[in-house]
Parts: structure tokens; C-alpha cells; sequence
């Protein structure tokens, strides 16, 4: 099988239900109705477009409620894989961010990759809701609740209203003024997680097809299924094409690379700003509970904060604890950074850390096989 | 394993949380980001509130029999509440009901005690008044907290209310300076505010009320406060703000504790006493009364009959004569209004125990 190939829906349904021909909504359900898994984990709208949630689905009849990509759903399912369902046959939906945190679990023996299909996607990056909604007031002048969908393409956020209109502006131009994507999405660098089964995007792809990479031998026994079964059908792309999505992929690499010599060198914050920034700390462990790496057995940041008292806490022993115990594992996702109640830029001293190790040492978070050396499972 | 948006039930605030759950239980919580309100920001207490609460459940009812707490039959149990329900009048029965019951649940429990012409109800709503009685007041909702350019707080607002802290700080970051006053010197709030006022007694503060504050008082500005140390401390505070024209945003202490007004008296502590001073028999809902006590001596001991409804064993409902288990807040769907007035519905998380029953059922049955 080629490495590369196109892939769309045999059904109709889905094909205009799903974001680039429903290819990957139409192999989770030759999964489930195959049995070889017993359940997906994905993304499901809530409410709408904004309120994208994770769903656990057995009934394969429930797939299609899936379909689509929602760009406001800065979700992450790793920690959800290790707390409730390490024990079921499991297809994920994964980002980048989550695909790397996934490698970062199975490496702790939080569960077994084996019994996990990881379909990748392309990722662009994601935009907070609230301020997503805002944004289309303030610079699209439109009411959100209008806008039936939203995509990231040609440097454009691009939404689609009910009555049919298109709407684009320009992410430079809305990044400048500080809207657009989470600022950790802007410095992410990883837009083709390859330590998935098979990935999947729009870079490169005819339209109504979804351009795939496949990567592991499951994931190519799995497109062979699935194209068997009837599923899906599947064509090869052009050299062209191919060519096209490396050149997108640079492209947003090299964005990256530009965010994050602004965001981590010249304007990370001063000392006398984390001093500002620490202060702020209520200490309510927001932000080591949603990591999904730090997964210490007995947390030994409770024991800091033993005695509660009138006096504020010294959040940098707490911070200490978790940039010793996981910073050289932090992936980037900017889960911390979101559930800070008091706003501390959190995930930008984590990254900027894990960015010094992997200097010292070469060991890339999320993407590198073994654990690095100094990683001793003792302190877990 | 489900994930399902609710409201949190620990503060007024009236957060969104998402709550996990797994085999018929509630085992986690997950960010709820596109909720207005805290957009998937929780606090430490309304993240982990979803395991406290279900310490001491109580899922059958229960009697006191020569002094011990025994189960016994739904039947038996409503049989005997209503006998001495019977044998009583309207006069000599009291319900307390508490800030954290939805406002349908209000509207069933308002129903009852109208239907028998019960007076003596209300609850405690640690020393805030009725906010119907201050029509001409200017109350702050949180965008205006976005446009204010002062902030002054009384109260630790940032560590005990975290998701209107979290407003503080945006007005913070915009330029907006902030003053605090509190009990104590030092506090999480106190070191996020340009200017921090220590005081002994919140009632001596306001008759001295510092010209430093009073001066930068205007009517963009928001007074937040979530202590009072009695009624009369909010009338005093209602004089500062009205000589100053500022907005005010009192951060009540239960979920529905702005709702439950809509319905009930709420009662200091002296009122509360009265009430319970009045009657024979005590119905309970979700009412920790003990917990209010801070020393004063609250005595549940001498009634003809003591009614517990409620979702736990605690230091009240342990000591009633019958306790009549009902469903926990993600067991049951309805609506909280916040500190701000905001009403917001939630849905079920998951099914009550079969051998609870809900407000609505018991109300029905006495
Ligand atoms: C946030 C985001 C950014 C993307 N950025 C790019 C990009 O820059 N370049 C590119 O080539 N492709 C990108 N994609 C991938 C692309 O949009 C399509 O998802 C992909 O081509 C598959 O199309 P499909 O029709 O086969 O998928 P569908 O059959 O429509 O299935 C989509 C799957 O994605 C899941 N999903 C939806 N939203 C999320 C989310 N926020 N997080 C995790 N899973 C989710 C759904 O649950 C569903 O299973 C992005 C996708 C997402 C979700
Ligand atoms: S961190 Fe990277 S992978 Fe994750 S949502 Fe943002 S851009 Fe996508
Ligand atoms: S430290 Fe923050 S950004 Fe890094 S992995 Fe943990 S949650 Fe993600
Ligand atoms: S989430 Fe923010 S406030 Fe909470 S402990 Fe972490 S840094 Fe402190
Ligand atoms: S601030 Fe109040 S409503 Fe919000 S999460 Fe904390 S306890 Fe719950």
C-alpha cells in the first residue's frame, strides 16, 4: 500500500456530514460494526459548534453524530484513555497534543497502545470558545449563533452561515490584536502527529477527500479493512499533492518557530511578572489535575500544603514539585493554562523547559520512544 | 464513561463544570469551556464537591428508635410524619430549607406550606437580606466588573469565590486598581490589592469608613463583598453606596441562595433562632442547621417531632426523630440563580438510588 493515499466515505450521509468526506467517521464505524473495537473515544458537539465535548461510543449508529471537525474544542482525551477505559479495545480521534500525551502515558505503562487504534489529524490549532465567539462579534461582525461552521484554511479563519455565506479574516491579523488561536496552538509545532496509526487532514487533498498518511502496519491492515468491508474507498494522491502538504506543513512549522521565539525568548515574561503571576495562585491544583502527564502515584504536592492557614501559599514550591517531576515530559497542550482560574501563562514555562531539556539531552516530549535516563519511575 | 455539562452547586457563583461519569457514578470532572461564566476554569472546592457531597450518603430512611437511628419502610416513615403533622397546628410547624435547593424545588416546598398554611419558613442566608427590599440599589453584574474602574473588596474573594477573583484580576490586568479589606493582613486577596484595610469588626469599619476608599468611590465602581457580620452591616454598606452612586455585587453563599429569596425568608441568626424557638415540629431540607452555629448554642433536641430531608447523614439530620433521603444535585435536573441573578438550567448527570425519593415526591406524600 502506498504510504499515501485519499480517502472518502462510501456513504452519502457521511460524506456530507464529515469535515473532508467523513472518511475517518466512516472507519470508526467499520470498527464498531466489525467489533475489532469495543468502543471510540471522540468529539462530539455539546450544545454547537462551540461546545465540543469527548464522547465514549459503543452503538455504531451513534457515529454520525461525530462527523465534522470543531475548531473551538481545545479538548484532550489522554488522561480520559488511562482513568475510565484502559481495559476496553479503543479507536481515538486525536490531535497532535493528544497523540503526544497518549506516547507520554503508554511510556509510563498508564495503558497499552496495543489495544489502541490512533487516528491522527492534522492540526492547526484550536481556539477558546468564549473568546472565539467574541471574536466573530468584534471582528466578523456576526452573531455567533449564526455561524454553522468554522474551518482554518489559507491562512484564514473561515466560518459558514446558515443562510449559506462564507466569511474569512486573516489569523495574522487577528493574532496581532490577540484573538485567534490559544496561544500554545500558536507555538505548536507538531501539525502531522506521526505516532498515530494513520493521520488524516485537508493539506494536499482533492475536495470531499481526506489526504492520509498511513503509518503503522495496524494502520495499514486497517485502511485494507475497511476499503474491503466497503466502508470507505481510497485513490492515490498526486506527487503534487504530496508536495503540496509538505510545503503547508513547513510553512506552519516554521509559523510555530517564529511564536515561539516571541512567546518563550523575547517576550516571555520578566521575573518580577511570574513574581505577579505567583501571587495570584489559589492553589487549587487546577493545573496539575488536568495535565494529562503529571500522573505521579502519590502527589507530593498535597503534602506542601498540609496545614491550611490565612496566609497565601508559596506556589513556586508547588510549581517546583511539578516543573522537577514532568516539565521535561510537557507536550504543549495549554490544558494548565486554560483551567488557571487566575490566568498564569502556566504551559509557557512548562514548554520553555521541556524545550532546554530536549536541548541538553534530545529528548522530545510526546515523540521520542523511550523515556529519557534521568526519568526514574521511583518519584512517580 | 458519559461526560455531561451541569452547574456547580458549591458557590453562587454559578459556574459551568462538566462532570464524568462512569457505571451509573460520577467519578470525575472535565472542563466545561464554553460556559460564560468561568469558560472550564473550576476551583479546587467546585471541582472535588462532587466526591464530598456523597460522603455519609444516606439512601434509605431511616427512624429514631429508643435513641438510635434504625432504616424503616418509606410507609412507615410517612406515616408517622403525618400523624404528627396531624396533631399539630399550622403554628406549631416550622420548615428550614436551605440556599442550595433549585428553584422548582422552592416553588413545591412554598406550595406545601401555603396549601396548610404553614408561616414559619425560611432560611439562613448568613446575614444577607432580601434583595426585593433595595429596588433603587445599583447591583453589578459581571461584564460591568470588565468596565468598572474601581474595585473595592471586602471579604476574601479572590481564594473563597475564585471565578469572580478571576474577574478581578482581568480588571486588574486592564489598568483598574483594586482596595480590599478583610479580618486578617494577609490574605491572597489582600496581596492582589494596591491598597489592603485590616479590620477587627466589619460594623466599626463602616461607621469609619477610610476617606481613602470613599474617595475614589464613583459610579463606576463595584463594591464585592461575600461577609456580613449582621443585616444592619448591609443597610451601612448601602449608605456608602449610595452616597457614591457605586454598584455593588454581593456574593451570596449557596448556589441558589439569590433564588431561594424569591421564595423564602431569608433569616439571620436571630430570626433563625425565633423560628425554631416557636415550633413543635422541624422540617429540615438540606438544611445543615449545626453548621451554622459558630458556638451559639442552636438546640434541635426539644421538638415533638424533627423531619430531616436530606442527601447525608450530617450533625443535623443525625439527630432527627426521621430522615427521608432525597437525591444529591447531579441526580436531579432544574435551575440555580446566581449571585447575579442569572437563571441557568442543568440536566441529570445520573439516576437517583431507587430507595431515594425526590423533593417533589415527598412534599407530595405529607
Ligand atoms: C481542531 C482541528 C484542526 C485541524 N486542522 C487541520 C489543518 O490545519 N490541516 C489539515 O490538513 N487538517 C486539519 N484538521 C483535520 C481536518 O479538519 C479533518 O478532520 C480531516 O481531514 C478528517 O476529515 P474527515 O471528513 O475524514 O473527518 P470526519 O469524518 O468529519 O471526522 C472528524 C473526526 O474529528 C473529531 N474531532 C472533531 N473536532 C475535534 C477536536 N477538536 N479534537 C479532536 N478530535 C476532533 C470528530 O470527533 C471526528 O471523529 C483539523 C481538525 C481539527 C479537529
Ligand atoms: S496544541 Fe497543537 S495539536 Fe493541540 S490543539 Fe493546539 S495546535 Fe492542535
Ligand atoms: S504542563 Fe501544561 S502544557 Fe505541559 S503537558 Fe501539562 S497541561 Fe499540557
Ligand atoms: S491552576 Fe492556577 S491558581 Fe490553580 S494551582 Fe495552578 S497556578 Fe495556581
Ligand atoms: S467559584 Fe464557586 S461556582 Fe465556581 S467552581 Fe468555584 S465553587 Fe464552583
Amino acid at each position: 500500500m502506498s504510504k499515501f493515499l485519499e480517502i472518502r466515505s462510501k456513504n452519502k450521509d457521511i460524506c456530507t456530514l464529515g469535515e473532508c468526506g467523513g472518511s475517518i467517521t466512516s472507519i470508526l464505524q467499520y470498527l464498531l460494526e466489525t467489533k475489532v473495537v469495543d468502543g471510540v473515544l471522540n468529539i462530539k458537539k455539546y450544545d454547537d459548534i462551540y461546545d465540543g465535548v469527548p464522547v465514549f461510543i459503543t452503538d455504531p449508529k451513534e457515529i454520525l453524530e461525530t462527523a465534522g471537525s470543531l475548531h473551538c474544542a481545545p479538548t484532550m482525551v489522554a488522561d480520559l484513555i488511562s482513568e475510565y477505559l484502559d481495559d476496553k479495545k479503543l479507536a481515538v480521534v486525536v490531535k497532535p497534543c493528544d497523540a503526544m500525551a497518549i506516547n507520554e502515558l503508554v511510556k509510563r505503562n498508564r495503558f497499552n497502545s496495543e489495544n489502541l487504534f490512533i487516528i491522527g489529524l492534522n492540526c492547526g490549532g484550536t481556539l477558546m470558545p468564549e473568546p472565539a465567539q467574541r471574536m466573530f462579534e468584534l471582528f466578523y461582525d456576526l452573531n455567533p449563533e449564526d455561524i454553522i461552521k468554522e474551518e482554518i484554511d489559507k491562512g484564514q479563519i473561515i466560518v459558514l452561515l446558515k443562510d449559506g455565506t462564507e466569511k474569512g479574516v486573516k489569523i495574522d491579523e487577528l493574532e496581532e490584536k490577540g484573538w485567534g488561536r490559544r496561544e500554545n496552538c500558536q507555538r505548536c509545532e507538531v501539525k502531522i502527529p506521526r505516532n498515530t496509526d494513520i493521520v488524516c487532514g485537508n493539506w494536499g487533498a482533492t475536495e470531499g477527500w481526506t489526504f492520509t498518511e498511513v503509518i503503522s502496519e495496524k494502520g495499514v491492515k486497517l485502511i485494507n479493512d475497511a476499503v474491503k468491508d466497503g466502508f470507505i474507498e481510497s485513490k492515490t494522491p498526486s506527487d503534487k499533492q504530496i508536495e503540496i502538504r509538505a510545503k503547508l506543513e513547513k510553512i506552519m512549522e516554521k509559523l510555530a518557530d517564529k511564536f515561539q521565539k516571541k512567546q518563550l525568548n523575547t517576550e516571555y515574561p520578566s521575573i518580577e511578572k511570574w513574581d505577579e503571576y505567583w501571587n495570584r495562585c489559589i492553589e487549587c491544583y487546577g493545573c496539575r489535575d488536568v495535565c494529562p502527564i503529571c500522573w505521579c502515584n502519590e502527589c507530593e504536592i498535597e503534602r506542601f500544603f498540609e496545614n491550611e492557614s490565612l496566609t497565601p501559599p508559596d506556589p513556586l514550591t508547588f510549581q517546583g514539585v511539578r516543573l522537577t517531576h514532568m516539565s521535561f515530559s510537557c507536550i504543549n497542550c495549554g490544558q494548565c493554562e486554560d483551567v488557571c482560574p487566575v490566568h498564569i501563562p502556566l504551559s509557557k514555562i512548562y514548554y520553555k523547559a521541556q524545550k532546554n531539556y530536549r536541548e541538553n539531552t534530545g529528548y522530545i516530549a510526546g515523540i521520542t520512544d523511550e523515556l529519557p535516563p534521568l526519568y526514574s519511575p521511583e518519584n512517580e | 464513561m458519559l461526560i455531561k455539562h451541569t452547574i456547580c452547586s458549591f458557590c453562587s457563583v454559578g459556574c459551568g463544570i462538566n462532570l464524568i461519569s462512569n457505571n451509573g457514578k460520577v467519578v470525575g470532572t472535565y472542563p466545561y469551556k464554553k460556559h460564560p461564566i468561568n469558560e472550564g476554569k473550576n476551583c479546587l472546592r467546585g471541582r472535588s464537591s462532587y466526591k464530598d457531597i456523597q460522603e455519609n450518603r444516606i439512601i434509605v430512611p431511616h427512624q429514631k428508635q429508643q435513641n438510635k437511628l434504625v432504616e424503616s419502610s418509606w410507609e412507615d416513615a410517612f406515616s408517622l410524619i403525618n400523624e404528627s403533622l396531624k396533631s399539630h397546628s399550622q403554628d406549631e410547624i416550622g420548615i428550614v430549607v436551605s440556599g442550595e435547593l433549585t428553584n422548582e424545588e422552592n416553588a413545591i416546598i412554598k406550595n406545601f406550606a401555603e396549601s396548610r398554611g404553614i408561616k414559619n419558613i425560611g432560611f439562613y442566608s448568613h446575614n444577607f437580606p432580601n434583595f426585593k427590599g433595595y429596588d433603587d440599589l445599583s447591583f453589578a453584574n459581571y461584564e460591568d466588573l470588565k468596565n468598572a474602574n474601581f474595585l473595592f473588596i471586602i471579604g476574601n474573594i479572590i481564594v473563597d469565590n475564585p471565578l469572580i477573583g478571576r474577574r478581578v484580576f482581568m480588571a486588574k490586568d486592564n489598568g483598574v486598581p483594586v482596595f480590599s479589606a478583610d479580618y486578617s493582613d494577609l490574605t491572597t486577596t489582600s496581596i492582589n490589592s494596591d491598597k489592603h484595610f485590616k479590620f477587627f469588626s466589619f460594623s466599626d469599619f463602616l461607621d469609619e469608613f477610610p476617606n481613602e476608599i470613599k474617595n475614589e468611590l464613583n459610579k463606576d465602581s463595584i463594591i464585592i463583598f461575600n461577609i456580613l457580620e449582621s443585616i444592619d452591616n448591609f443597610d451601612k454598606l448601602v449608605e456608602i453606596v449610595k452616597k457614591s452612586n457605586s454598584k455593588i455585587l454581593p456574593v451570596l453563599p449557596g448556589s441558589n441562595s439569590f433564588g431561594t429569596m424569591n421564595y423564602f425568608l431569608p433569616l439571620d441568626k436571630n430570626e433563625l433562632k425565633e423560628l425554631l424557638s416557636k415550633i413543635k415540629v422541624l422540617i429540615t431540607v438540606e438544611a445543615d442547621i449545626l453548621t451554622y452555629d459558630d458556638g451559639d448554642n442552636i438546640n434541635l433536641h426539644n421538638f415533638d417531632s424533627f423531619i430531616a430531608i436530606d442527601t447525608s447523614l450530617n450533625g443535623t439530620s443525625s439527630i432527627a426523630d426521621t430522615i427521608l433521603p432525597t437525591s444529591l444535585w447531579f441526580e436531579k435536573s432544574g435551575t440555580f440563580t446566581n449571585t447575579v441573578g442569572t437563571n441557568q438550567s442543568f440536566e441529570k448527570v445520573i439516576e437517583a438510588p431507587e430507595t431515594t425519593n425526590s423533593i417533589e415526591h415527598i412534599f407530595s406524600e405529607l
